[in-house]
């Protein structure tokens, strides 16, 4: 279960978050939408440990997660990440991207939780290539891939479609919706509504560092 | 389009950065083809190329090279991930300290050691415990680590910085931060690491400054001392090509780092949200290297204060050098402001050339990575003609080998300059202006005009600095700061050196401070030159 409580965040005295609070159930399905700059990418950064609060606290499964001045390291969160960019490794080959979060697993486990992942992914016969020898799309499968790997208890996915073209959107999203099946927690930001209502239960708005969780309110003030 | 006559221009500029930065090795090779063809090379001369004591020499310079090397990049691999933190105040005075020394004469480093080893040693001894060895081999190294360590740890940085944020904070999100740090971010950031290793190698291998004062001599002394002996510089070339041919190859693999870091568009983005957590033992070496870099930045300035004596024998010592000081402050002037429409010509070949066209950058550096006596010697070789004693002889040789030496530096800074620049800011330009000169003088001009002053700075700080070039050319009755500095160290009082290398360091940092300002700075700076030409 994810709880945030009055989560502020400032960036050159300007508030990008401003006193958020939600509790999640473990198992659901959120989307999060706004317009650039509303502070969603913040938010997840927040909830990932990749930055501090400066007001208000994250628990994670009841256990205190982040603070001002203090937070509990990323990788020890229990997170998947999948970034705008898919943020592959150069430097590894897809395999290799996939099995850095899994370095703890037995050789033989890890072999078949790659092969799982390729084969969920549609990334089989690819494993060996390296991001520059691969398209933009399979590249944004990897990186979904990579995340799943460690199976982790929340996965949060940050306008992982952008740039792509309609039918890579298409196929895409459907694979996201069968990977991320076994997912406990997903938090799901982006632009498009569409994206949202085919992916999750729920769906709330960011609007200039504030949370809605009824859009609708928003829709009647024509600001949706 | 460019005009016709802009084009004309700029090939003849690039024409000109060719000539003055190779045309030395070129009339080496000219001048040694003369010397096999009159046969005034003996079979002897070149046998002696072979001999037992030049290959020792080189095993020993090549020792030197590659210990300084290795402990460059360590200790830069070190500082460097102590620095690439989130951006605390401590850092960043760190790196504009590091930055500021990155142009100290390296000799100059060996006062400020060698002193406070003494006091060491001073105070070990009154403890009845054993002295701390330190001279010949093992105070060169040391030494030429340290005066060469703010290179490292600033290409190392750079390295780093140019790791993407999100490539770092994907694995943080699914290994410890030292496992970030060996998997992903030192794999990414080695080509720039290696390079930083090649550069010092380079330095090392070229720099006979320091194991000369510790009594120790190098194969780039020798190419000097057999000059002297033989006043042949088609034989001086032959003596470094051994030199050359170590060298190059080194330069080709420190090519393609160099250049990453120079025409990167990419602005680091050093901001790290939450700090990594490093293991204990990672950190007590980080601070440990750190405590090195802080001792090495400021221990000259320290040194020198506290060597040079009373005010009365400061105002002494450059009472006595100020002729010196006046002479290598307008040659090192003159080189930086002459080089500068040649190093920008080169800056732009640069900046436009691709990995298929690799040749502006082969020559940019490769004339860096020539022995700082052969550009000497080659100067020589090339003036040296009756028709040209109005520079051979006289102060324009000394200006022209500065330019020599540290033209390739400013067409290398003005690259990455003109690279991070907007091009579309041109095409603006060129769309709009009324004529050439007038797009240049009121968008160009000021779009460079920050860049340009840095590459001025950054020419006339080395130049001033420079040693082992001018001891080769400097005419008859005139003598650089450095070159008295030099002469001191052997047999001058401590508090003269001491206070002429005071004043050296406080130009040199001076002119660093001005650098960066200006480089980082620019936007700010963009609308002065806008205003004088209004």
């Amino acid at each position: 279960m994810i709880s945030v409580r009055n989560l502020s965040k400032r960036y050159q005295g300007e508030n990008a978050l401003e006193e958020i609070n939600f509790e999640l159930a473990a198992g659901s399905r959120t989307a999060i939408s706004g317009p650039s700059g509303s502070g969603k990418t913040t938010l997840l950064r927040l909830l990932a440990g990749l930055e501090l609060p400066d007001q208000g606290e994250v628990h994670l499964d009841g256990i205190l997660a982040s603070r001002p001045g203090w937070t509990l390291a990323p990788h020890l969160r229990h997170i998947g990440m999948v970034f705008q960019s898919p943020a592959l490794w150069p430097h590894m080959t897809l395999a290799e991207n996939i099995l850095f979060g899994i370095a703890g697993y037995a050789k033989s486990e890890a072999q078949i939780r790659l092969e799982e992942l390729l084969a969920s992914c549609a990334l089989q016969g690819l494993e060996n290539r390296y991001p520059d020898q691969i398209s933009g799309g399979e590249a944004r499968r990897a990186a979904l891939a990579r995340a799943l790997a460690p199976h982790p208890d929340i996965l949060l996915m940050d306008e992982p479609l952008t740039n792509l073209n309609p039918e890579l959107k298409a196929d895409l999203l459907a694979l996201i919706h069968r990977a991320t099946n076994e997912v406990v927690t997903l938090i799901y930001v982006t632009h498009e509504r569409q994206e949202a209502e085919y992916l999750c239960q729920e769906i709330w708005a960011l609007r200039r560092g504030k949370l809605y969780k009824n859009p609708a309110i928003l829709e009647e003030q024509g600001a949706l | 389009m460019e005009s016709k006559s802009t084009k004309a221009l700029k090939q003849i500029l690039l024409a000109g950065y060719a000539f003055l930065v190779s045309g030395p090795l070129l009339a080496l090779f000219w001048n040694l083809a003369g010397a096999i063809f009159e046969h005034t090379i003996s079979y002897a001369d070149l046998l002696a190329l072979f001999s037992a004591r030049k290959l020792i020499l080189l095993l020993n310079s090549l020792a030197l090279a590659g210990s300084v090397a290795i402990t460059g990049m360590v200790l830069g691999v070190i500082a460097a991930s102590a620095l690439w933190v989130k951006d605390f105040r401590l850092a960043r005075i760190l790196r504009w300290l590091l930055l500021a020394t990155v142009v100290l004469p390296p000799y100059l480093h060996v006062l400020t050691w060698t002193s406070l080893f003494d006091r060491i040693n001073l105070f070990l001894a009154a403890q009845d415990m054993p002295e701390l060895p330190f001279g010949g081999w093992l105070g060169s190294w040391w030494v030429q680590s340290i005066a060469f360590l703010p290179i490292a740890v600033l290409v190392s940085q750079a390295g780093f910085d140019l790791v993407g944020k999100e490539l770092v904070e994907a694995a943080r999100l699914q290994r410890p931060d030292p496992a970030v740090l060996k998997k992903i971010a030192l794999p990414l950031a080695a080509p720039l690491v290696l390079a930083a290793g090649g550069l010092l190698f380079l330095l090392s291998l070229m720099d006979y400054s320091i194991p000369y004062i510790f009594g120790k001599n190098v194969y780039a002394l020798d190419i000097f001392a057999d000059f002297s002996a033989h006043n042949q510089p088609g034989l001086a070339l032959l003596n470094a090509l051994p030199l050359a041919l170590i060298a190059l190859p080194v330069v080709l693999l420190t090519l393609g780092g160099i250049r990453t870091l120079a025409i990167s568009a990419q602005r680091a983005d050093r901001q790290w949200a939450v700090s990594p957590r490093w293991p204990g033992w990672l950190r007590g070496t980080q601070i440990i290297v750190v405590l090195i870099l802080v001792i090495a930045a400021l221990a000259p300035l320290v040194t020198l204060i506290r060597m040079s004596g009373s005010p009365g024998d400061l105002a002494n010592s450059l009472a006595n050098g100020s002729q010196e000081s006046l002479y290598t402050l307008s040659t090192a002037l003159l080189a930086g402001l002459i080089c500068l429409p040649f190093a920008l010509a080169a800056a732009q070949a640069l900046a436009n050339a691709g990995r298929a066209n690799p040749f502006w950058w082969l020559l940019t550096l490769s004339c860096l990575a020539l022995p700082p006596a052969l550009v000497g010697i080659g100067q020589i070789a090339l003036w040296n003609h009756p028709l040209l004693q109005g520079v051979y002889g006289h102060t324009p040789i000394v200006i022209l080998t500065d330019i020599a030496r540290f033209t390739p530096l400013a067409a290398v800074l003005l690259a990455s300059q003109e690279r991070r620049s907007d091009p579309l800011l041109r095409d603006a330009a060129r769309l709009f202006q009324k004529n050439p000169a007038h797009g240049w003088l009121r968008v160009r001009l000021p779009l460079l005009g920050s860049g340009l002053l840095a590459a001025a700075s950054i020419v006339t700080v080395l130049s001033a600095g420079e040693l082992a070039a001018t001891l080769i050319v400097i005419p008859p009755g005139q003598a650089t700061l450095t070159l008295r500095i030099y002469n001191f160290l052997h047999y001058g009082s401590p508090e003269a050196v001491a206070g002429l290398s005071l004043f050296l360091v406080l130009v040199v940092l001076l002119g660093s401070l001005i650098t960066l300002t200006l480089f980082e700075k620019r936007s700010s700076l963009l609308r002065i030159p806008v205003k004088i030409l209004k």
